[in-house]
């Protein structure tokens, strides 16, 4: 018997250290959270705006169980961001008036300092206008730059008119054309079954 | 900002929050406590009519001031503790500069962190006066859409317009600091107004001024000269005295009468209101304005003016514009203030209905009301009216406050600096909510798409041909309860019609874009949506200029794509389609239910879409909101893209890129929605599917290209 009581008691000091450890670890919401009770109809939403309504739980966050608990700050972001762009052929890039040089270029921004709009060009194909965002890092790539020849296979190119006196086609009066399929031909589109 | 609803069961919620606790279970939490607090919640507010708030809260001035609410007793603001307020039936109304919609809010994804919204850094630049659309320092204005620029942001010029977004009619209320600066700078110096010296009678006297084109000014003076001298020829060859006695000689010359009269008053009140224009601050002193012209300069302070004073009309004098142009400039403030506090107070009292579901008496007799509530059966059987809330809590919250005048607001900014809307909330007593409010109620929409018309709106000679429409397509939000549909709101929406399309060969051609009919559903709501422009979207309509680091150049027309208030999509979307059964996928034609910045489309007789259905920008953020907290919900947040495509204008090629499609919310079950046909009105009874040529355009020869036929195609809501 002399034993068993110590073995019990040393087990016993666990207990409370166990409860603990669920109550801040889990019970608590980590302050970044600063959750309000879910409002009635909401699965899984609650709103953690500043603006949010008065939060019961932030009894406990602001002096109750939770307010030994350091709260665990988020890693603040960088305050630049990376640009890389790319492209084959090598191209030079401007941003406005800014010159960059030609691809591959590395821009750094400072953070969510807005869009960069900018342009590629290189002899033989047409300018290229991207964008870049400053949100985070990132890369833009242009792989397929058009060659002015292939003019035709980009989406928006027109169709050449003929040349006035061999145009056999005056301006359109406008309507439904004569030889279009009659109207009745068209239907609703219906759902997929 | 969460109502007193959210809270009446904060006993259950603490419950439940602790046995989670001890079952240790960080991730779902969120979810089962939501669950624990929905389960049996119907009850209403609980009744709070009458109660004397000086009497239940007491003054706890030293809170710190997140923990403070305000309330007005004796005509004397009290700070109190707002969850003292929250249990005692008050309700939080945010007077915070941190406030958006509900769709804005940074909610928890499934594993209970909080989804970042990105639109919402930009949404509060916006209104805060602070950021452009790009979530830049904001330029001075140079555009009729503020917060777009179009033209070069230019350095502020002495006596130039201050920058500002007037945005309210894209949905984007402006803050209290912002109108707090409004108040303050219109506040009258010494008694004396600083807009005292125009002459208010010469505007009001006429309701509409004309206001040519600057390039039609010329011809339109010297048709009304040429009018004036008929007339006059006329009055001398009848031997009247006067016009008037030559439109009552001769009534088929009256509206050449009235023509030259309206003339006639116009031309006295047109400098006045380029006066008022001024003094507000719209029309530059430095602008090159020809003063008694509609030319540019005077066009766009127009805009402004209308943006600011959330004017749904055109660029032009027309009566709403003509009245508020004579309205003094503290009136003007408390106006917008009093939106600006509606749209606070419903978002915190969490309703919807707004009186739009009214019924016209059809032939009122004098003094009786020319509308009057529809009604549904209560819960002992009775009829009871559908109020109009919006309106009740609106009127509670402004009352309450005290904030029923200019001078008792332009008060209540002086007693508060603008740090102060860092931390303020209203406490407010609200009427208590109908008795088919719950947590989660079975809603549905209809969609009617009023007349519809199918011809083309050309003949074959070119001419436009007349297609009024008496039934304009109208949405209505549903609940069912207790066995009967009851409406909540019913607003005027579009339906798709004639439209230009991007053919194959690189040509415009109209083609008629439909709504389709039928049982549909939303699945998603998406806050700041994008919008994938199909391949056959004009590609005139997809670049703009803009000025960029330091020089002019055509870019992606991004606006249009969003996200953001002038997105083709609106500020917030959702998508129509037809759930797919038995393990299929869902189909979606393409159309959309969203907030557009193109509301004329919603307001004018000949206003249509590419098959979606559009809603005001600030009625789709209240109705969505609504939905999603009163609705089985889960957040997926922001949605990664990656999307690009090139295309080609002029001689150089623009890519779009696009990084993200929106904040995603997925609705489950989804909600319900019924597009009825409407009435077939014209001689074609099915839609055109081919191409239709434009009056006035040279086609290439050859065949006419088929239309794509993809769903994007079909209408104009592209993908995802």
């Amino acid at each position: 018997m002399r034993w068993l009581a110590p073995r019990w008691l040393a087990l016993g000091w666990l207990a409370p250290v166990l409860l603990a450890v669920m109550g801040l670890g889990c019970g608590c919401r980590p302050p970044s959270s600063t959750r309000s009770p879910q409002p009635p109809g909401r699965v899984g939403v609650a709103p953690v705006a500043p603006d949010a309504a008065v939060a019961v739980v932030s009894e406990a966050r602001d002096g109750g169980v939770c307010a030994g608990v350091p709260p665990a700050p988020p890693e603040p972001p960088p305050t630049t961001v990376k640009i890389t762009v790319r492209s084959t052929p090598r191209m030079r890039v401007s941003w406005g008036k800014k010159q960059f040089g030609w691809t591959p270029v590395q821009i750094t921004r400072p953070r969510d300092s807005g869009p960069m709009d900018l342009v590629l060009r290189a002899d033989g194909y047409f300018p290229i206008h991207t964008r870049a965002y400053t949100y985070k890092n990132s890369d833009v790539i242009v792989e397929r730059p058009t060659k002015l020849l292939d003019r035709m296979k980009l989406l928006g190119a027109k169709q050449e008119l003929p040349p006035p006196e061999a145009g056999e086609q005056p301006e359109t009066p406008g309507g439904t054309p004569s030889g279009a399929p009659s109207p009745d031909a068209g239907s609703q589109p219906q759902p997929k079954p | 900002m969460r109502s007193d609803f959210d809270f009446r069961r904060r006993g259950h919620v603490l419950l439940a929050a602790l046995v989670l606790a001890l079952a240790g279970c960080e991730g779902a939490q969120a979810a089962q406590v939501a669950q624990t607090a929905r389960a049996g919640q119907t009850e209403p507010r609980p009744p709070v009519a009458g109660v004397d708030p000086g009497a239940v809260l007491a003054a706890r001035p030293e809170l710190p001031p997140e923990k403070r609410a305000i309330v007005m007793v004796g005509g004397q603001e009290r700070i109190v503790d707002a969850e003292e307020a929250v249990r005692a039936g008050f309700t939080l109304v945010s007077l915070r500069e941190d406030w958006t919609p509900y769709i804005f809010l940074e909610l928890p994804g499934a594993d209970g962190r909080p989804l970042p919204n990105r639109y919402r850094t930009i949404y509060l630049g916006l209104a805060t006066d602070t950021a452009d659309s790009d979530g830049q320092p904001l330029s001075p204005p140079d555009s009729g859409k503020a917060g777009h620029r179009s033209k070069p942001a230019k350095q502020r010029l002495p006596g130039s317009p201050a920058p500002h977004n007037f945005l309210e009619v894209y949905g984007i209320p402006p803050t209290l600091s912002v109108l707090r600066a409004r108040f303050l700078e219109d506040a009258p110096e010494n008694g004396a107004d600083r807009c005292a010296d125009v002459d208010v009678d010469k505007i009001l006297a006429v309701p509409v001024i004309p206001t040519p084109e600057p390039k039609e000014e010329k011809r339109a003076r010297a048709k009304l000269a040429a009018l004036r001298r008929q007339l006059e020829t006329k009055r001398r060859a009848a031997r009247v005295a006067t016009l008037d006695e030559l439109a009552a000689a001769q009534p088929k010359l009256a509206n050449d009468v009235e023509a030259v009269k309206r003339a006639d008053l116009a031309a006295p009140a047109w400098p006045e209101v380029e006066k008022r224009l001024r003094c507000e601050g719209l029309l530059s002193p430095a602008a090159r304005h020809t003063p008694g012209s509609f030319d540019e300069p005077m066009r766009e302070a127009v805009i402004r003016f209308q943006r600011k004073h959330k004017i749904y009309e055109g660029a032009a004098l027309r009566k709403q514009t003509m009245a508020t142009l004579a309205r003094p400039l503290l009136e003007g403030d408390q106006a917008a203030l009093e939106r600006v506090l509606t749209e606070r107070a419903v978002s915190a009292a969490d309703v919807l209905e707004d009186g739009t579901t009214d019924r016209t008496v059809s032939r009122p007799k004098e003094g009786e009301p020319r509308t009057v509530p529809a009604t549904y059966k209560g819960a002992r059987g009775e009829p009871a009216p559908i109020r109009n809330l919006v309106e009740e809590v609106s009127r509670a919250t402004i009352e309450q406050l005290g904030l029923t005048s200019p001078e008792a607001s332009l008060a209540f900014f002086r007693r508060h600096p603008a740090a102060d809307f860092q931390w303020l909330r209203a406490a407010v007593k609200l009427p208590p909510r109908p008795e088919y409010y719950s947590p989660e109620m079975d809603l549905s929409i209809e969609i009617d798409r009023g007349d519809v018309f199918y011809d083309p709106p050309y003949d074959e000679k070119g001419k436009h041909l007349d297609q009024s429409r008496k039934h304009y397509p109208k949405l209505t939000v549903r609940v069912r309860w207790n066995g009967q549909l009851i409406p909540l709101v019913r607003w005027r929406t579009t339906i798709g019609g004639w439209r230009s399309d991007l053919a194959s060969n690189g040509y415009e051609y109209f083609r008629y874009k439909g709504s389709d009919v039928g049982p549909r559903a939303w699945r998603h709501i998406v806050a700041g949506p994008v919008w994938i422009a199909p391949t056959s979207t004009p590609i005139r309509t997809l670049v703009k200029s803009k000025r960029v680091n330091g020089s002019w150049q055509t870019v992606v027309n991004y606006d249009e794509v969003g996200p953001g208030f002038l997105s083709a999509y609106g500020l917030v979307a959702a998508y129509n389609v037809v759930p797919g059964k038995e393990g299929k996928p869902d189909w979606d034609n393409g159309i959309r239910v969203h907030g557009s910045s193109e509301f004329r489309s919603m307001f004018d007789p000949d206003g249509y879409s590419h098959g979606c259905h559009r809603l005001v920008n600030h009625l789709a953020e209240r109705m969505y909101s609504f939905i999603l907290q009163h609705h089985k919900v889960s957040v997926e947040g922001d949605q990664t893209l990656g999307f690009a495509r090139q295309f080609l204008w002029k001689e150089d090629v623009y890519e779009m890129r696009l990084p993200t499609r929106g904040y995603r919310f997925v609705l489950d079950p989804p909600i319900p929605v019924m597009v009825t046909e409407g009435n077939i009105l014209g001689t074609l009874k099915k839609p055109v599917t081919t191409y239709v040529l434009k009056p006035g355009v040279q086609y290439p020869p050859g065949p006419m290209p088929v239309p794509r036929d993809s769903p994007e195609a079909r209408a104009g809501g592209g993908g995802e």
